[in-house]
Formats: C-alpha cells, structure tokens, sequence
C-alpha cells in the first residue's frame, strides 16, 4: 500500500495502553514505519529531547497527565514536528483543546488502524501538499484550479463543484488513502459523521465522470476505509 | 411536647410574651409611683397647712375640734390628738406621742394605733406634729390606706390582666408550633421516606395555600419532574444497555463460533468485517450520546452567527440530492433566500442533515423529501416532509425522547438517537421542533423564532441540480 518508500518515517508513539500501543507499532512497522513507543509523559520528553521525529502520536490522558504538555513543550521550542492525537475523549472542547495547542489531527478511540496509517501518511506529506500551484497532475489527470476545468488524457470533464473539491482532494494526495471521515472533515467540512453513505454517493458520481468505460479506474476504494486516486509512478 | 417548647415558633411566643409582660409591669409601676406621690403630696399639704390652722386656735378650740368629729369629719384625718407638754392626753384619739417622732411642723410616715377604734392595729400613717407655744404637743395624721388601696388596685389590674394574656399568648402559641410542628415532622418523615428511595412519595400539603403548603407545593413539582426525569434516565439506560448489548452478543457469538472455523479462513475473515462493523456499531452509538450530552451541558453559544437558510439548505441539498437519486427519492429544497437565522452553523446543519437522513431513510422508493424555509405568523419556520410511514400520533410527543423507536421503524436499523439529537441542538437555539403531520407521511416542524421580513422572492432547489442563486453567506 505504500507508494513513497523513501519518506519511511520516524514515529514516536506515547500511550499508556500497552495492546493499543502495540497494535499501532504493528499496523505502522508493516507499512515501513520506524517506531517508538512510550508510556508516560516523562519519557516522552526525554525522548523528543534525545532525536528528532517526524511525526508523533499522542495519547490525550495518560494515567493522570495530559499529554497537552508535550506539545506545549515542544511548541515552545518552536519544533514543528506534526502532532496526531489519538484520545477516547471526544468534546469538541476536548479536541479543540488538543488543537489549539498546537496538534496537527485528532482521532477519537475506537479507531480503525486503516484510518490512523492514512491520518499519518496525510500529516507526513502535509509540506509538499500546501503548495499553491495553478494546475495540479495526477497521471492523465490534469485540473486547473483557477478555471476549474478538469481534463483526463484529451478529455474535458465537467464537475459539479464539491466533485471538483473532491477530485482536488483526492489529486493532492495521490495514491494515498483518504478516509470517509477525512472527506467528511476536509471537503465537507462537517464535525459530525452523516449515517449515510454520503461520501460514497458523491465517489460514485465522480467515479462514473473520470472513468470512461474503456479507461482503467483511477479512483479505487478500499475496502472499509475510503478511496485512493490511483497514479501510476 | 418537649419539641413543642423547644420549636423555634414557640421560643419566639415565649420571648414576645415576656418582653409585653415586662412592658406593663414597667407601664404599671410608673403609674403607680406618680399616682403615690400625687398621693402623698397632697396629703401632705393639706396636713402641714391644717396643723397650722389648729395651732394658731386657743387651745379649747383645739380640743374640740380634735375631737371626734374631726376624725370622721371631712377632713379625713385618721388621726389628731392634743398632748400637754409633758405627754398627757389632752384630746384625741392618740394614746401617747409616738417615740421618735420629730415636732417640726413636717410630715412623716410613721406605724402607729390608733385608740378609737374597737379592733386596734398597726397602720402606716403620715403624721405632722409641732410643739405649740403653750408646750402642747399638736398631732394630726392620715392613714396611707388610701395609697395601699391603689396599690391593690394596680396590682390586681396588672394580674387580671397580664397573667391571662400571657397564658393566652403561650397557650396559642403552643398550639401554633404544635401544628407548625406536626406538619413540619410529617414533611420530615416524607423527605426521610424519599431519601430512603421511595421516590413515588410527596411532601404532605393542607391545600391551605399558606407559605408552607407553597413551598411545599414547589418541592413537590421538583419531584415530580425529577421523578420523571429519572424515569427517562432509567428508560435510556435499558436502551442504551439493550442497544450497545445486542451488537456486543453478536460480535461475542461469532467470535466464539468463528474458534471452531479454523479450516476456512475465508470465513473467519468474514466474521472479523462483521465483528468490526458490530463493534463500530456500538462505537456510533456512543458517540451520538456523548455529542447529546455534549449539546445539553455546553449551552456554547459562543460560535452563534446570522446564518442565511437558504445557503445552509442549498449546501446540504447539494450533498444528499445524490442520495435521494440512489434511492430513487424526489429530494426538493424551497427555502425564502431572505431568510436568516441566528445559530451554530455545523449544529444547524447536523440538526438538518439528520432530519434529512432520517426522511431518507424512512421513505419508500418512489417517494419525496421537501424541505421548506418560509415565513409564517412573523415567525422562521423549517419543515421537512416525506412520504413515508410517518410516525403515529400518540408516540409524535415521544419521538424526540433519547432512543425513541417507533414500533413501525423496529425493522430499518439505527441508533434512534438521530432526533433527540436534533431535538438537543433545537434547544440549545431556542428553536422548537414538532411533527405536525401524518402519518400517512410525515411533516416536521422547527420554529427559529422571529422572521426579519426582507422578502424579495422564493428560491428553489430542485432535484434536477436547477437552482435560483439564493443569497448565499456563512461564517468562517
């Protein structure tokens, strides 16, 4: 599933939960992940002190420390390191909190470990993502941000305009998977999750516009998790 | 009755009681002490100038008028008596001088017995006695009977009157704790019953409607509404023990099951998507009743703005038309562009989004969804129609109340807590939300409070994506 396996990242993992910390280590070491665990707030900053990370995931509540001091500390010494926090506390105040003090995403327990890879893929790549070019390219895929014009091969598309914010989605993140939730939060910009399959609907639709019958499927779902806009290299 | 004496009702009887009783008796004494001394005075007056009178006359006119005649006379001297200068009665009704008793021409209260009487006694008497030119001795006096018999009358007035008022006022005020007492223990006893967990008890009331009987009214209204809030908590929690146990036991049954299945690991895979599909299940539904907690307890309405309808409608629209279409449901969106309302706007539009899920989800093939934003009697009104079931008449009250599930609906899956969640967002703007019709169908009403009347023209939003451009603006 990986497509990038020159960015193999260096991920601290801080939870207090020993099978949580370890499915997480797991499900990240397949993918090409170097991981290191810790299970206290001291230890972490020992360990954010010592080496440099890419990308920390961050258990709100462990034991009685909030792991808000972290980030501050981090913050503090101006150490843009991204910052996934990972919490069974779920207030907006709560995740607005984690937020403010400077974390990067949130996901509440229980969570799939699919839609956690692809959180940290998405953060991992976030630098190059920000990027404002005019025309974005993903293979055939060619979309023109400021005509809003979307062309595959010698094809032109016409997109409603959420399809064409989720085409753009999806273009900026080539094969990597985006999550219904990240569609939900990022393209929708709800804060709640719809029960119905909105998302898939409005895949569907976008699908049957990209893929002419006789092109191959660029947009692939996968299975239980979301969709990735498939680019060949 | 020990608790009687000791209520602070009772307390307060006796301290009033006390304080008047002290107040006549301090009332009383300055009338009797100025009476007296009026008394006195004139008394004294009159002795000292009728001395006088006597002792200027010859002596012979003395002794008559010492007589007899002039003790019983008008001039109501108890005493007066002529002594030659050597002690001798001349006349009078005095045995000897008195010892002591000083001859100045002054008056003096003295103890003394008088001879004339058949039955002899000691009686205070204001005397003057002056030694005349002659040497005589000249004793005139009048008895201070007249003062003792004031003094009894005050004293007996003061008793008539201020020992009944005051065993009235104990006596009342007894009896008013008493009662004050016995319903304040009956209330006791109840409170006492309630903590034990009868929570079915009432406070007792006389339906006298005095300040007590209120209060207690009040109190029994807390526990009414108590009563049925804890009615509703205990109805939620089998519900949310029902609904969160009914995935659990799936996901526990084929896990179990799947031990057994080791040769195909097809199958076991099979098992595991269901087993995490249950457990995401349970997962939502928590989720759902955190955010309805979540919206109850914050009130935040710090992110409130002017949110025009139509925006907020058309943005929706535009996600779920595509739905609609999937189901082959006719989704139509009529919203008055200048219509605005004041709210949150992600909580409006998960408010709306989870009336329109629902309508979608209750509504057969072949049927529509409308939503409509207008004015009505001054006020913003949103409704939603569908032609689905609808929802009978006696649950439409119901159907707002966590984990309400309508018989009809037991067959289509879902946490039921969509509508009170709706329901919990409607409270938190101020907004009331009813079912106003059906069923067959169903028609929901939220009321958002005044309409600013700026009509210009009806937008529509049809299924087919044709639109008039509505106003269109939201919050950052």
């Amino acid at each position: 599933m990986s497509s990038n396996p020159a960015c193999r990242a260096n991920i601290l993992i801080v939870e207090d939960d020993d099978q949580i910390a370890e499915d997480i280590r797991a499900e990240l070491g397949q993918r090409g992940f170097l991981t290191v665990r810790e299970a206290g707030v001291p230890g972490a900053l020992d360990r954010v002190s010592e080496s440099n990370f890419d990308l920390l995931i961050l258990d709100r509540m462990l034991g009685a420390d909030d792991s808000l001091e972290i980030v501050e500390n981090l913050r503090s010494h101006n150490n843009p390191v991204p910052i996934l926090f990972v919490s069974a506390m779920n207030e907006v105040n709560d995740r607005i909190d984690g937020l403010a003090a400077g974390g990067d995403d949130y996901l509440i327990k229980p969570f799939a470990l699919g839609e956690l890879s692809a959180r940290v893929e998405a953060l991992l790549r976030r630098p190059a993502v920000i990027s404002r070019e005019a025309t974005l390219r993903a293979g055939s895929l060619v979309a023109d941000l400021i005509e809003r014009i979307v062309i595959r091969g010698d094809r032109r598309i016409h997109l409603l305009p959420r399809e064409f914010r989720l085409l753009e989605y999806l273009m900026r993140r080539p094969n990597q998977v985006v999550t219904r939730d990240m569609f939900l939060k990022d393209v929708w910009n709800y804060k709640f999750v719809p029960k119905t399959n909105l998302v898939d609907v409005h895949i569907g639709k976008l699908r049957r516009k990209i893929d002419a019958p006789d092109e191959p499927s660029m947009i692939q779902s996968v299975r239980s998790l979301g969709f990735m806009l498939k680019v060949d290299a | 009755m020990l608790n009687v004496l000791r209520s602070a009702g009772f307390r307060l009887a006796v301290g009033l009681s006390l304080s008047f009783s002290a107040l006549f008796l301090v009332m009383f004494g300055f009338i009797y002490v100025k009476a007296t001394q009026y008394q006195i005075h004139r008394t004294d007056a009159f002795l000292v100038s009728e001395n006088a009178r006597l002792g200027a006359l010859p002596e012979e006119l003395i002794v008559r008028s010492v007589g007899a005649r002039m003790t019983a006379g008008i001039h109501r001297l108890t005493i007066s008596a002529l002594f030659l200068a050597n002690g001798t009665l001349i006349a009078g009704n005095l045995p000897h001088i008195p010892d002591h008793l000083r001859l100045d021409g002054h008056p003096h209260t003295k103890e003394l017995e008088r001879s004339d009487t058949v039955v002899t006694r000691q009686e205070p008497i204001r005397v003057v006695a002056t030694r005349l030119l002659n040497g005589d001795v000249l004793i005139i006096g009048r008895s201070l009977d007249d003062i003792a018999e004031l003094r009894h009358a005050v004293s007996s007035t003061l008793i008539l009157g201020l020992i009944p008022s005051v065993l009235l006022t104990l006596g009342l005020s007894a009896f008013v704790s008493w009662r004050t007492l016995r319903r304040v223990q009956a209330i006791d006893a109840a409170i006492a019953r309630i903590v034990m967990g009868e929570l079915t008890e009432r406070l007792p009331t006389r339906g006298t409607n005095d300040s007590l009987d209120r209060l207690v009214s009040s109190v029994n209204g807390i526990l009414d509404k108590m009563g049925i809030l804890l009615e509703e908590l205990r109805d939620v929690g089998n519900n949310i023990a029902h609904d969160l146990r009914t995935p659990l036991a799936r996901v526990r049954t084929r896990l179990e099951r799947c031990l057994d299945w080791t040769d195909s690991p097809q199958r076991v895979e099979e098992t595991i998507e269901i087993a995490l599909s249950e457990l995401d299940k349970t997962a939502t539904i928590i989720a759902a009743l955190l955010r309805i907690g979540e919206i109850e307890n914050h009130r935040r309405r710090s992110a409130f703005a002017s949110i025009a309808v139509s925006a907020l409608v058309q943005e929706l629209f535009e996600g779920y038309q595509p739905v609609a279409e999937s189901q082959n449901i006719e989704l139509t969106a009529q919203v008055d562009p200048t219509m605005y309302i004041v709210g949150d706007w992600h909580l409006i539009t998960e408010a709306l989004s989870n009336l329109i899920e629902n309508a979608l989800k209750f509504t057969p093939t072949g049927g529509s969804v409308r939503i409509f934003g207008f004015e009505r009697e001054n006020e913003a009104l949103i409704r939603f129609s569908d032609t689905g079931s609808g929802i009978p008449r006696a649950d439409q009250k119901a159907v707002f109340s966590r984990f309400y599930r309508g018989e009809n609906h037991r067959l289509v899956r879902g946490s039921g807590l969509g509508l009170s969640l709706v329901h919990a967002i409607c409270r938190l703007h101020g907004f009331s939300i009813d079912v106003v019709g059906g069923p067959p169908g169903c028609i929901i009403d939220i009321r958002c409070g005044k309409f600013s009347r700026d009509l210009q023209g009806l937008s529509v939003l049809t299924s087919d994506g044709q639109s008039s451009e509505p106003s269109y603006s939201r919050p950052l």
